[in-house]
């Protein structure tokens, strides 16, 4: 379904894997390089595009990341910054992000990827092993002899 | 057919897709498939991606068993400040890692130790053992401890050899090429060079098509698709003294054929000239560099650009002032760049009362006239480095 506002601005219609509905520009919606793929194929105007693998509430905070991120230009470079990482951090625990970066895989938006890639990469380092596992809710599934193994092999090379 | 786009995309992102928003105990980090890992390992420093590898079986196995994830690490880092395997040339045969933002030199411990290091691409060094034996020559990563023994060069006897390492994109392997010199008389004397693929059991011989032979211990220069090396030319007798051209030896990778370079440069030779202390070969930012330090107040440059034809010519030769670094008598060599316009410098200092110091690290910046010493802790006392970029490639596989 393809709609046009007044100023002309071609809408696009998104739906969750949840039936929500959400009614965004093109331009914030081609952030998104898989969305901005099925435009140009022609997908987007016989309906609303479907996605599957996107909750309404992490597809509702995708958005507002694209839309932040189409209207802003490089000149205001610092307070986009500032942006992103108040909007990473609302997004508040691991799991939400780890949400998150499945949709940013899958919609293919490069500059939400890096950001939460980096949120998540600031959060485990400095973290042993088990600390991490612990984080993340990950099952120790190597047996003893596996670990040690695993251990010997990643003795840091440098001294 | 548009349908089957988007399917092809839902397939391809192995995520549950019953709209539920999961619960934090249901281990989702340890289902993530190995492209999002990829994508969140990827910022990580690599010491830490080594531990990660240790926290379960699907981390591991992302990181272990998917060669193009070295490559995109690579290709992350490749901004990162420079780094360099420092060979201890004092008493000690040690090897330390030093990476230019980190402050401190690391030892590193190859397996056999005395191997010493001539050439390095994509996080694999090649190295070679002491003379006279030059047996083993080894390729190994360093950080993942993988290694091969190279064939023994099958000539008694050879007094020396010449190595480089390199990527052949054409057929996605690493290849090495291991020059030495044959024939005892000046009028028999030639060069042989083996080209070895690497993961594959057969190897190439061919004549050098040039009477001439790289520098010892000269470090070979990957770039741009072939190995470049400084070696001495033609030689032109004056009075007493032989005046020799310096040239730049080429070797494509991928069409193994070799190429002699002409350079702007000469040296006056002595018995004991040693041309690997005059001259310098490296990749200066992006640049195949030729470094003239014959003179003591001045370096002399001249960089190279690849020709259409398939060659490399002549850029731009330009030299740069020394003298802003002091006055007392100190020995400079360039070895690399922080960026175009911060170059490193390894700065030897002579004390009249107290001997050779140790080797300093200088970040010069010739066009400001501004430099300052790089602190950098543990480094031997005089050292030579080969650029060195760790990773995770593995040597036998390929992308």
């Amino acid at each position: 379904m393809s709609i046009t506002t007044e100023n002309n601005e071609k809408m696009i219609t998104l739906m969750s894997s949840d039936g929500e509905e959400f009614v965004v520009e093109e331009a914030v919606a081609a952030q998104s390089q898989t969305i901005k793929h099925l435009i140009e194929d022609g997908c987007s105007t016989e309906g609303s595009i479907p996605l599957p693998n996107v909750t309404g509430r992490v597809l509702s905070e995708v958005i507002q990341y694209c839309k932040k991120h189409s209207s802003s230009d490089d000149k205001e470079e610092k307070e986009l910054e500032a942006w992103d990482a108040e909007f990473v951090k609302a997004a508040d625990d691991h799991v939400a992000l780890t949400d998150l970066m499945m949709a940013a895989n899958f919609l293919d938006i490069k500059g939400l990827l890096d950001l939460v890639a980096q949120t998540l990469a600031n959060m485990i380092t400095g973290k042993s092993p088990e600390e991490v596992r612990r984080m993340w809710n990950i099952k120790n599934d190597f047996t003893p002899e596996e670990a040690e193994k695993v251990r010997k092999e990643n003795q840091w090379a440098f001294e | 057919m548009h349908r089957s786009l988007l399917e092809f995309k839902m397939e391809t992102s192995t995520v549950d897709n019953n709209g539920t928003r999961r619960q934090a105990n249901n281990g989702i980090a340890q289902n993530l498939p190995p492209d999002i890992l990829h994508d969140i390992f990827s910022m990580f420093p690599l010491e830490l991606i080594l531990r990660c590898k240790e926290v379960c079986k699907t981390w591991y196995k992302a990181i272990k068993e998917y060669p193009s994830f070295a490559y995109l690490l690579l290709k992350r880092s490749s901004d990162h400040p420079p780094s360099y395997i420092l060979e201890d040339i004092g008493p000690s045969t040690k090897l330390f890692f030093m990476d230019a933002a980190d402050g401190k030199a690391r030892e590193i411990r190859l397996d056999p130790v005395e191997m010493r290091p001539r050439s390095s691409w994509n996080g694999l060094l090649l190295c070679v053992a002491p003379r006279p034996n030059l047996h083993p020559t080894m390729v190994c990563n360093p950080i993942t401890k993988e290694q091969i023994v190279l064939p023994e060069i099958d000539v008694p006897a050879v007094p020396e050899n010449q190595v480089g390492i390199g990527f052949d994109p054409s057929i996605n392997k690493y290849k090495v090429a291991r020059m030495y010199p044959l024939g005892k008389n000046e009028e028999d004397k030639h060069s042989l060079c083996e080209i070895i693929t690497l993961g594959e059991n057969s190897w190439r011989k061919m004549g050098l098509p040039f009477k001439v032979l790289p520098i010892k211990t000269g470090r070979a220069i990957f770039w741009e698709g072939a190995l470049h090396w400084i070696c001495s030319g033609k030689e032109e007798r004056r009075k007493i003294d032989v005046i020799k051209e310096v040239c730049i030896l080429r070797f494509d990778i991928s069409k193994e054929v070799f190429d002699l370079v002409p350079t702007p440069f000469s040296i006056i030779t002595t018995t004991s000239t040693h041309l690997s202390y005059k001259f310098q070969l490296l990749d200066l930012a992006g640049s195949l560099t030729l470094v003239d330090l014959q003179e003591a107040e001045k370096f002399s440059l001249c960089q190279y650009k690849r020709s259409e034809a398939g060659g490399i010519h002549q850029e731009r030769c330009f030299s740069f002032d020394l003298k802003p670094l002091g006055k007392r008598l100190q020995f400079y060599s360039l070895f690399g760049a922080v960026d175009p316009d911060k170059l490193l410098l390894k700065v030897s200092i002579i004390e009249e009362n107290e001997g050779v110091l140790p080797d300093k690290i200088v970040v010069y910046s010739p066009e400001k006239e501004r430099f300052s010493y790089l602190e950098m802790r543990g480094t031997p006392k005089s050292f030579l480095p080969t650029s060195f970029r760790p990773s995770l490639v593995s040597i036998q596989a390929t992308l």
